[in-house]
């Protein structure tokens, strides 16, 4: 999958990074950006009580750290991590200067992805805020079968995630992820033991019965 | 019959005591409302510059409504390019903020122009106090 924002990485290296593997720290300055040709990472931040919870998942097509970049932080907000082996463009933030210079299409594309992401940040920060497992990790299951999923009626995953993982995702403990994980099982919305395989019309009917928008 | 937008049109500038050129954006802009704000940006930096005095710029675009216009961010890049100044500090929601920075490094001036979040930022980064 290639994406607009595939052109603003010309010049760039390509790597390849394991599963695990941290592309940033929280506070670290920006000296590299990055564009996924293959893989997934996710973002996500430390809570005071030692809770990691994930705010964000690229996938394939997806750059970052796009919006702290051209906010002026210089810094990134967040951790950044592999969820999966993954096959990245690495840029210099001067080599995407000089990819941008006098190209006003190229000013279009950044605009409008970054709009784009800050959208999606902001639902994934507002479903946070609530204080619902069952909503949670239904909302987490949706942005991963639009994320990371196949199309179809039973969605398969392109990440393997244990129960703890979707905990630390959501921001909830091992065991209550556990519990929720089993009533959505029994439910036929995840459509085996290993989580891999969604059932995407069970799923959407639960979005709409809680008003969940991703 | 064309409806004029009543949003649009809302340019200010004035030359602040503390020396800097202050100027505020308001709603929807045209191409036509950023050309009239350069014009009058470029006025100053004119006077200014005649007696031999820094040209600092202060923008606050933080009540501005921000299109996905090519036509505008051509103004904005050709208004970035036409002014002769030393600094330009910019302020509004992160939106406008990405906006501006990405308009810079189009127009090669990310340098000298950044955009804050804050007035307090801008004034701070304008004036020389954070670099």
């Amino acid at each position: 999958m290639s994406s607009p924002i595939r052109q603003l990485f010309e010049g760039s290296q390509v790597k390849k990074f394991l599963k695990g593997q941290v592309l940033f720290y929280e506070g670290e300055s920006i000296k590299k950006m990055f564009y996924i040709e293959k893989g997934y990472v996710k973002v996500y931040n430390i809570l005071p009580s030692g809770v990691e919870r994930t705010i964000f998942l690229y996938g394939p097509g997806d750059a970052f750290p796009m919006t702290s970049y051209l906010s002026g932080a210089g810094v990134v907000r967040y951790y950044y991590e592999c969820l999966s082996d993954a096959k990245l463009l690495v840029i210099t933030p001067a080599l995407l200067n000089v990819n941008v210079k006098n190209k006003i299409k190229a000013a279009e594309i950044l605009i409008k992805y970054t709009s784009s992401v800050n959208v999606r940040f902001a639902q994934r920060i507002d479903l946070l805020a609530v204080n619902d497992a069952r909503r949670k990790i239904i909302a987490m299951l949706a942005i991963l079968v639009s994320r990371a999923g196949t199309a179809g009626q039973l969605s398969k995953l392109a990440v393997h995630l244990t129960h703890q993982d979707i905990a630390d995702m959501c921001g909830l403990t091992r065991e209550t992820a556990s519990i929720q994980l089993v009533r959505l099982r029994k439910e036929g919305v995840l459509a085996n033991t290993r989580m891999s395989i969604v059932n995407t019309a069970k799923l959407n009917k639960l979005k709409t019965e809680l008003s969940i928008v991703i | 019959m064309v409806k004029r937008d009543k949003s649009a049109g809302k340019v200010k500038t004035l030359l602040d005591p503390a020396g800097y050129i202050e100027q505020s954006y308001r709603g929807r802009q045209t191409t036509t409302d950023i050309r009239d704000g350069v014009k009058q940006l470029d006025k100053h930096s004119k006077a200014l510059r005649a007696k031999k005095k820094p040209v600092l710029i202060l923008i606050d675009i933080s009540d501005v409504v921000i299109d996905f216009d090519r036509r505008i961010y051509m103004a904005g890049v050709e208004g970035m390019r036409t002014i002769s100044f030393k600094r330009g500090a910019i302020y509004g929601t992160l939106p406008a903020q990405i906006l501006i920075n990405t308009l810079a490094l189009v127009a090669d001036k990310q340098r000298k122009i950044r955009a804050f979040g804050s007035r307090s930022e801008a004034i701070d980064w304008l004036l020389g106090g954070n670099k």
